[in-house]
């Protein structure tokens, strides 16, 4: 089956609507495509609703084994239609590739969403690379995001939409290899793309004169050891490298100094394994789907107090709402028992229930409601939810995960960490430390190498900012029941 | 040039800066804890942010090359929040050690934080600060791990700069910590460095630890003598006791490093030192007065004949009294005059050697080394005869892809350098594929060793053939030199510059059995090089092996008790200066030799230390023009002249004997050494690797 | 030019100072390239100290027995001068 939603209801999500409306509800709220009530929706195109997003039709998809009930291997990869005339695409050249995938207006899917035609054109500067100096494209295939599981649907069901992006996109940069970075605990998913590629090289498709276009091209696969932070570009690359997996600084960018020296992309698994797709089908048809800025498709992975959690490949701009009522048979025990989700992975801030109604999920809508789209890991929490007690398990994640480079996030993160133990119970000594926490995030926040220190600064603020009432009942309970502020002894150990 | 605007200002710097420098170019301060211009950049402390127009967040400026008509401004509210709050991070798992921690009162966390941060402190955390174990890093480096705010300045000195590549960091987040995970020692003679660059006091000196505040010593600017380096040096001193020795940047010499001997040795200044003329009377040595001992010294002087006269002089001598030595000799009519590096048997140098500076100078120059792209080394071990040019060497390793090869013993340097064997053979026969690359460097460098001195037709036969070799390397770059000579003891370059060394091996060989011995603190003497009933005099700072040799001891001053001059393996001259007084009744060599000329009857022509110098300038006009390096085009020319008329041959070589190495225990190479606490340890721990006990190691503190 | 018997017995050493490319030394600089391995070779044991410093003028110091020196200004003089200067210097008994 080919998408969640039974083929037998079309236009369920219409019939729901008509019915609201019917039944006297406010329908603007489905209309508004932006939960930022100031957007001037004249004057934004963006913000003026073209149609309803989110039907998202099967001749559309991309990713046509994301359940493994097809064959991951060679054969069935071509029987989707992969590697189909790839010789040509290939002899189009750099240029026409990039241009395309300018076209097709995609985002980066690995958390940052910058424009991939972009990026890539990064690594055919005028003047070319220094004679005899290799360029790499690198996929991030790490997934060490909490709440992402799309990475490894493509690597074990659909590896050769990865093998044959990585063709085509080490074609647009030039690259001379590839490399995958897996993280370890993807055994199986290893292997079977380790078996995709060994197809691919045994039927000529890639290495020495890739598919017969005279482009040589090699694909290598290195596991990684168990650390989140090697999922940032830097650290990846320098965890290929052998040493430990600790962030470069930005200057120089890897795109001039990246793996062994050498110019380099970092892509996510998503991005590069649609580019063959989208070049096969036109960027124009891509940037059909999908809001301006926004456009085409994305695996979500929808998990937490949902009736049927899932990764489904939808249209982006999918209200949120439509995305879970429609694929995830919505929140158990019903919308109004939903207390809150995160819209993109642990890294962004939680979405009450009033803007989960509201925003759409893609990049700018989200951004604007003060979230983001990260890897669209969808995390829902029903009212059964301490919201409290979970941001502090993903405070402890960042505590844990923090490599120890830079001083505000190595020690900002254990502070929080502390900070957000203490207030699970409500042991604060006020509620003016509700505020020091806010403002030891913004310390973090923007002062660190890399992104993780922002990365554990937003869970907090999207905490104070949208629960900020639960934190100070805690507090007001804990005091009112005549508790002492733990001391040292209290903890005995070190708390993990 | 660039320009860049900081806080509104314009100003120029050089292209590929960091923001840092411009900020420093432009007059502002910006505080650091990871930065340091001499190590590569970090990037981690975050103490640096600045904002740059148009830049979303903070830049850390220390990272950021500077942009043609960047702004950046140092003084805005939120450079200021972000200072406040980094150094709020720091010191939240720093423990409150001020009182107990020897970098107090110069501590960068304590400077910046009174500074740059905020004036109140939130930390109520229950849960503690982090504590953290302490490394045995060996006698020298004293560990306080708990204060390590993890700039790994520290590390990044160990790879780069001493080549110890044991030094690193474990655990991930805040579990990080620095150490060598193994349980090894520091085992470089760098490891002192360290401690100054440790912006907190988690590395900190273990010898001098909790004597002393750094707000008690007075600070005297001076040159180090313990190698022939003349590294720049600040010794720091209370009372009447030397406490610690620091580096001072000197870009030419020693950048703002010292090795472990320099920095550590000074303990043995307080040790076995001689505070009174003395006169054996049987196997006694009895204190006298200035004027018996000088009387003494003379009537002995007397009754030998010029021929019979001979005088040698030890690693420390400086050169007035060098002069005033080889002054007082030269009115005896007496010539024999030695250096220790000829020792213990007094061979006299090869004829020719030292009348060309450029026979027995450095003259690619300490700065130059780091440029060499092919170096052979010829008896020498220059990690432990001139370890801050080993530095150097290591940096040519590390930016200019540098080969290395030596003929000598097998010996273990922090850079990758292939053994010829140790027979001068090699040198001559120049077979070697390492000779390949030697002959197509732009900057190839032979470097020759004092060790091998010890055979003056060994020496003479190297030189020779150096020169050869270096006829035959074509590509070097144009004004390029590729014969070096390096000295490992302070005296030597003055000692040959001043013609002090100038007898020949063919005049020593000739000369009759001595009867009277001037030992300007020479130790190296082989007994069996004097004879029985010589009159030994022995003038020095340490009563070590030659004043057990001496019938009458003058006690003269260490080099942090006098001012003098000083040259070294350059050919650089400088000046130590007086941080104390000699001790007790010891006066300044060269006053020393001025009164004993008086009671010889022979009174040198000068009474201050102007007419020294100026006497000085006359023999050698290099003592003019101090703290330069002077090249020497004619010197070389005709040295190669020389050279190629001799025509060294291979079956001369054979004939040689095998190269040794002169300095077998670093730590332990002349008196003050020796008479070194510190040293001792030192040479147990890192040269015969013996553990230190629990006690000794300090791990509990 | 042959050297042979042209140094006295009591002279001790002979000192040569000069620029390293100052006009003035030309003539001295000339001379020691092309004499001294010459003199050298009949007088090995004979110091001969060639000193080049910057900005000096070109002079000669003679000391002989019991530390009496002579000294000889050599400036701007020709090689061939500063050759007879020097060997006038050498053979004298001071």
């Amino acid at each position: 089956m080919l998408s969640c939603r039974s083929a037998a209801a079309p236009r369920g999500v219409a019939a729901a609507r008509a019915a609201a409306a019917a039944a006297g509800a406010a329908p603007s709220r489905r209309t508004l495509a932006t939960a930022n009530p100031q957007a001037n929706l004249a004057a934004d195109p963006a913000a003026r609703p073209a149609r309803h997003y989110g039907d998202l039709k099967d001749q559309d998809r991309i990713f046509t084994n994301l359940y493994g009930k097809h064959d991951f291997r060679l054969a069935g990869a071509k029987a989707r239609g992969d590697w189909y005339k790839t010789k040509e695409i290939l002899l189009k050249g750099d240029k026409w590739i990039i241009d395309e995938m300018k076209t097709s207006g995609l985002r980066g899917r690995g958390g940052a969403g910058f424009p991939s035609g972009l990026k890539w054109s990064f690594m055919n500067k005028p003047g070319g690379p220094k004679p005899g100096q290799p360029r790499y494209l690198v996929v991030n295939a790490d997934e060490g995001e909490p709440g992402t599981c799309k990475d490894r649907e493509i690597l074990r069901h659909d590896p050769h939409k990865l093998v044959e992006g990585c063709l085509v996109a080490g074609r647009a940069m030039n690259a001379t290899a590839a490399y995958i970075y897996v993280r370890g605990e993807f055994y199986n998913e290893t292997a079977s793309l380790q078996t995709a590629i060994n197809e691919a090289y045994a039927a000529g498709l890639i290495g020495k004169n890739a598919c017969g276009s005279g482009y040589d091209f090699d694909i290598y696969v290195h596991r990684g050891a168990g650390a989140y932070i090697c999922g940032e570009e830097t650290a990846l690359i320098e965890s290929i490298e052998g040493k430990q997996g600790k962030p470069r600084l930005k200057p120089p960018f890897p795109a001039d100094i990246g793996l062994f020296g050498c110019p380099t992309t970092v892509a996510n698994v998503e991005t590069v394994a649609v580019a063959p797709t989208i070049l096969r089908r036109g960027g124009s048809w891509f940037a059909g789907l999908g809001r301006e800025r926004n456009t085409g498709t994305k695996l979500f992975c929808i998990s937490g107090h949902v009736n049927r959690p899932c990764t489904v490949e939808e249209e982006m701009s999918i209200p949120l709402r439509d995305l879970i009522e429609k694929h995830c048979g919505g929140i158990r025990g019903g919308w109004d028992n939903l207390q809150g989700i995160i819209p993109g992975g642990s890294s962004v801030p939680v979405l009450p229930k009033s803007l989960c109604e509201e925003v759409l999920m893609d990049f700018d809508s989200l951004r604007d409601a003060q979230s983001g789209l990260g890897t669209a890991a969808v995390i829902v929490m029903d009212k059964s939810t301490d919201m409290v007690r979970a941001i502090s398990r993903l405070s402890a994640f960042y505590r844990h995960e923090s490599c120890g480079q830079c001083t505000p996030c190595r020690e900002g993160s254990a502070w929080l960490a502390n900070m957000m133990t203490r207030a699970e119970a409500g042991a604060f000594r006020s509620t003016d430390e509700i505020d020091m926490m806010q403002e030891i995030s913004k310390q973090i926040e923007g002062h660190t190498i890399c992104a993780l220190g922002d990365a554990a600064a937003w869970p907090v603020q999207g905490l104070i900012r949208h629960f900020r009432p639960e934190l100070e009942a805690r507090i007001r309970e804990y005091a009112a029941q005549g508790h002492q502020m733990p001391t040292i002894k209290d903890y005995g150990e070190a708390l993990p | 040039m660039v320009e860049v605007f900081v806080d509104g200002r314009p100003v120029q710097v050089p292209e590929g800066s960091a923001a840092i420098q411009a900020c420093e170019l432009a007059g502002v301060e910006i505080p650091r804890f990871c930065y340091h211009e001499r190590l590569a950049v970090a990037g981690n402390c975050r103490m640096c942010l600045v904002e740059v127009e148009r830049a979303p967040k903070p830049v850390a400026s220390c990272a950021m090359p500077v942009m043609p008509g960047m702004k950046i401004k140092t003084n805005t509210p939120l450079v200021h929040k972000a200072r406040e709050g980094v150094m709020e991070f720091l010191l939240a798992n720093h423990p409150l050690d001020c009182p107990v921690c020897d970098w107090g009162g110069e501590c960068d966390l304590q400077d910046q934080s009174m500074r740059f941060g905020s004036d109140r402190s939130r930390q109520h955390e229950p849960t503690g600060r982090r504590a953290v174990e302490n490394k045995n890093l060996g006698p020298l480096v004293k560990t306080s791990m708990n204060r390590c705010i993890q700039c790994t300045r520290c590390v990044r000195f160990a790879n780069e700069v001493a080549g110890a590549e044991e030094l690193g960091t474990t655990g991930r987040g805040n579990d990080m910590q620095i150490g060598t995970y193994i349980e090894k020692t520091l085992a470089t003679e760098m490891s002192g460095n360290v401690i100054d660059l440790c912006p907190v006091g988690a590395l900190t000196a273990k010898p001098y630890a909790f004597s002393y505040r750094a707000w008690e010593l007075k600070r005297t600017e001076s040159v180090d003598v313990m190698d022939a380096v003349g590294s720049a040096i600040r010794v720091d001193t209370r009372g009447t006791e030397v406490m610690r020795i620091s580096p001072r940047e000197n870009d030419d010499v020693n950048e703002e490093w010292i090795s472990d001997k320099t920095r550590f040795a000074f303990d043995g200044l307080k040790r076995q030192r001689l505070t009174h003329p003395l006169m054996r009377e049987g196997d006694r040595f009895v204190p006298c007065t200035w004027e018996a001992a000088l009387g003494r010294v003379a009537d002995a002087a007397r009754a030998a004949q010029p021929e019979e006269r001979i005088a040698v002089a030890g690693p420390f001598a400086d050169a007035e009294s060098l002069v005033a030595l080889k002054d007082l000799f030269n009115r005896w009519d007496s010539e024999h005059l030695f250096l220790e590096t000829n020792a213990p048997e007094l061979v006299g140098q090869p004829a020719g050697f030292a009348d060309l500076r450029a026979n027995y100078l450095f003259n690619a120059t300490i700065v130059g080394a780091e440029q060499a792209d092919a170096v052979l080394f010829v008896g020498t071990n220059p990690r432990h005869e001139a370890a801050i040019i080993n530095t150097r060497f290591r940096k040519a390793f590390l930016h200019n892809r540098c080969d290395f090869a030596a003929i000598s013993p097998e010996m273990t340097l922090n850079y990758d350098c292939v053994n010829l064997g140790d027979s001068l053979a090699a040198l001559t026969d120049a077979k070697h594929p390492f000779f390949e690359r030697l002959r197509a460097a732009k900057h190839p460098m032979i470097v020759l060793g004092s060790g091998l001195l010890e055979r003056p037709d060994a020496a003479q036969h190297a030189l020779h053939a150096a020169h050869a070799l270096a006829k035959t390397c074509t590509n070097a770059a144009p004004g390029w030199t590729a014969v070096n000579f390096l000295q490992r003891q302070a005296s030597a370059a003055a000692a040959f510059d001043l013609g002090f060394a100038a007898t020949t091996a063919a005049a020593a060989a000739k000369r009759p059995a001595a009867k009277f011995v001037y030992l300007l603190g020479a130790d190296e003497v082989a007994p069996a090089a004097l004879p029985a009933d010589a009159f030994v005099v022995y003038q020095g700072s340490h009563g070590d092996a030659g004043a057990a040799l001496a019938d009458v001891v003058l006690p003269g001053a260490a080099y942090t008790e006098k001012s003098a001059t000083y040259v070294n393996t350059e050919g650089r001259v400088q000046r130590v200066r007086a941080a104390l007084t000699p001790p007790l009744a010891a006066r300044d060599d060269w006053a020393i030799l001025r009164a004993l000329s008086e009671f010889a009857g022979t009174p040198l022509p000068y009474a201050s230390v102007q007419g020294v110098r100026a006497r000085l300038a006359e023999v050698a006009p290099s003592f003019a023009a101090p703290n330069v390096q002077a090249a020497q085009p004619t010197a070389l020319a005709v040295a190669a002249a020389v050279a190629a008329k001799a025509k060294p041959s291979k079956a001369k070589a054979k004939a040689l004997p095998a190269v040794t190495l002169p300095v077998t225990d670093f730590y332990l190479t002349d008196a003050i050494s020796r008479n070194s606490r510190t040293m001792a340890q030192c040479s147990r721990a890192f040269t015969h690797q013996i553990a230190e006990s629990a006690h000794e190691a300090h791990i509990a503190v | 030019m042959s050297w042979k018997g042209a140094v006295s017995q009591t002279l001790r050493e002979l000192r040569l100072h000069m620029c390293q490319t100052g006009p003035g030394s030309a003539g001295l600089r000339a001379f020691v390239q092309t004499e001294y391995p010459a003199l050298k070779a009949q007088y090995p044991d004979l110091p001969v100290l060639v000193r080049e410093a910057a900005g000096v003028e070109a002079r000669a110091y003679g000391r002989f027995a019991h530390g009496r020196e002579q000294r000889l200004t050599l400036e701007g003089l020709s090689q061939q001068d500063v050759a007879a200067k020097l060997k006038q210097l050498v053979a004298s008994s001071a």
